[in-house]
């Protein structure tokens, strides 16, 4: 199992809104799951909780079989540059470095061996960004800053791969190709959570779930393998 | 990638923040610099003429030494100085007590003497007697020097060139003071002082003819050699070690004393000039090191606040607090070093420009003082980080969930 969610509820202190109440999952290797639902209801909330960014308030999130809220905050960051992958609406690149920088980035959290710029060069080369290496992000258009952000989040080659509305902002070609390399990271053996609204993006995932005021909705939830 | 390249390129990027908050340093280090080296010129400066006054009292009093006044304590200096001699007298003894004492090391000769203004009855007129033993010779010293006086022979006297001429005198003639039978053993050459009607005889033979046995009222202490600046404290020391308070000391004024006086005037001006400069100095320093720590400080916070996304996907990536941490504080520490450095290249041209070296003879190498610098270079960056540390714990807890929820 790459990651397991138990029971988890959190609630906003400011809001004194429950964004989940006692939520369980769980994603396996190979698995592409989309978590669908209206605004507020909790699905970034669980993204980022699952990425070990947002402490729940009950409950407990395992990756990889490590309960990740147990480790200290500078193991939990380790634990993320390792094993988990971010791809958001916003590609958050960093204005100043380059596409390859950019990449690079990822392994800054890195202990030990590093990967190569050779791997974020071949990475980007799979992305069809390799000739923009030594460009900016301002330099790119929108479709291309999200494919070097999804190099960035599978540069360390993790298990988990976590994706906030990453076809919010692009095209219909481009938001295909970014959700083509999300299935083929499943394929390969990583698990894909994507939060989106979009239900043509919720379609290419094997299976949905259904967030409804921070609760599961069983009615919705679908196991279904879509084709 | 590393924290060191991500630094320099956000430094590239963001310059105008970086090059505010270098100027902030290099004002404060180049200031701090100039003045500093002012000081050190203005200090130079006097050790310089301290030293060149030193060289000239050393040069007068090479061979001469300079001479005291041993006089009683009770004597009235104003009326000593109105006549050049004073009426209050004092043992022989005195003199016979210092020649035995091995406590008095700086004086080279002692020479006693009786002076008093008489009528010189057969000429009828008034003139200085002077009354002198010649030097009184060291009991405890092995190599006396050379006496640089001697004394005025038994049976005769000297006499100063204006009464010799007009009582027209010449050496060898034979004359009566005061019904004294004396011969004329030396006529002194013009001085153009009370010397020259001035008649010396022997100390004893004055001491009779004015009735004052075995008293003195002068007694001469001849090439004094003191290894200290403040020299009469010195004789004092040692003359009060054996005639305790029953003397007083004043020093017969010389080109010694005055190059003596210049020089602790010059020193003493100097070291005011220097306290000057130095408090106005630390206090415009204290002024500027708070505004540019301020100004630094505002700076990394407003490049924190900036950053905020930025920082919050390094987070999610998986970078660490410390590593953000260190991100802010190294780019402290390039502003820190590289303001150090052209503040230090800045100041020190300034306060060479300011100073006008060529005109003052004080060379560039002798102002460029190398710990300085060292200094500057090292307290800058703490400054700098210092300044930063509180956007830099900012910025690494920040919570990278509430900034990546913001979008």
């Amino acid at each position: 199992m790459v990651a397991e969610v138990h029971g988890v509820s959190k609630t906003y202190r400011d809001h004194s809104v429950a964004a989940l109440r006692d939520v369980s999952l769980q994603l396996d290797s190979g698995q592409f799951v989309a978590v669908c639902g209206p605004s507020g209801c909790g699905k970034s909330t669980l993204l980022l909780t699952l990425g070990g960014l947002l402490r729940p308030d009950a409950g407990q999130v395992l990756v990889n079989e490590t309960e990740i809220y147990g480790l200290s905050p500078n193991e939990r960051a380790a634990f993320r540059a390792k094993w988990i992958g971010f791809v958001f609406q916003q590609f958050h690149l960093v204005p100043y470095l380059n596409v390859l920088e950019n990449v690079l980035a990822a392994e800054l959290g890195i202990r030990g061996s590093r990967p190569t710029p050779e791997r974020a060069a071949t990475l980007l080369k799979q992305l069809g960004v390799s000739d923009r290496l030594q460009h900016r992000p301002g330099q790119l258009s929108t479709g291309e800053r999200q494919r070097v952000a999804m190099a960035r989040a599978l540069l360390n080659e993790p298990c988990l791969l976590l994706a906030d509305e990453p076809t919010g902002n692009l095209d219909e070609e481009n938001a295909d190709r970014v959700l083509d390399e999300l299935s083929n990271f499943a394929d390969r053996g990583g698990a894909v959570m994507l939060v989106t609204h979009d239900p043509r993006a919720a379609s290419r995932a094997q299976q949905q779930i259904n967030l409804l005021e921070g609760q599961i909705a069983p009615d919705l939830t679908t196991a279904t393998r879509l084709e | 990638m590393n924290v060191l390249r991500l630094v320099c390129r956000e430094i590239w990027h963001r310059k105008l923040n970086f090059l505010v908050s270098l100027l902030a340093i290099v004002v404060l280090v180049g200031y701090a610099v100039s003045a500093l080296t002012l000081i050190r010129a203005q200090r130079e400066r006097t050790e310089q003429r301290v030293a060149a006054l030193d060289d000239e009292i050393r040069k007068i009093t090479k061979s001469l030494g300079f001479n005291i006044n041993i006089l009683p304590a009770d004597q009235n200096l104003a009326d000593f100085h109105a006549n050049d001699f004073g009426q209050k007298t004092m043992p022989f003894e005195y003199v016979q007590r210092l020649a035995e004492s091995p406590d008095i090391v700086t004086i080279n000769h002692l020479r006693p003497a009786l002076i008093r203004k008489i009528e010189w009855q057969e000429h009828q007129r008034q003139v200085v007697l002077m009354g002198v033993a010649g030097v009184i010779p060291w009991t405890h010293r092995s190599n006396p020097k050379k006496p640089m006086t001697e004394a005025v022979p038994s049976g005769t006297l000297n006499i100063g060139y204006v009464l010799a001429e007009q009582l027209q005198l010449k050496e060898g003639d034979a004359t009566q003071l005061n019904g004294l039978e004396l011969k004329v053993n030396k006529i002194y050459p013009e001085r153009g002082t009370k010397d020259d009607i001035t008649v010396w005889i022997d100390l004893q033979a004055a001491q009779n003819m004015l009735e004052l046995p075995d008293q003195i009222n002068l007694i001469q202490a001849l090439e004094c050699n003191c290894a200290s600046v403040d020299r009469l404290a010195e004789i004092e020391g040692e003359i009060s070690q054996v005639l305790g308070s029953d003397v007083q000391v004043i020093e017969l004024a010389t080109k010694a004393i005055a190059r003596a006086r210049a020089r602790v005037d010059v020193q003493a001006e100097g070291q005011i000039t220097v306290a000057r400069m130095q408090d106005r100095a630390t206090l415009l320093l204290i002024l500027l090191v708070l505004a540019s720590s301020i100004l630094v400080g505002l700076l990394a916070l407003l490049n924190v606040r900036e950053r905020q996304q930025e920082i919050g996907i390094l987070r999610a990536i998986g970078t660490s607090t410390g590593s953000i941490m260190w991100m802010f504080l190294l780019k402290a520490l390039f502003v820190g070093l590289l303001g150090a450095i052209i503040g230090y290249l800045i100041g020190f041209g300034l306060a060479v420009r300011l100073d006008g070296q060529s005109a003052n003879g004080l060379i560039i190498e002798s102002l460029f003082d190398f710990h300085m610098m060292v200094f500057a270079i090292l307290v800058a960056p703490v400054i700098t980080i210092i300044a930063s540390w509180v956007p830099a714990v900012f910025a690494s807890n920040q919570d990278p969930a509430t900034v990546l929820s913001m979008e």
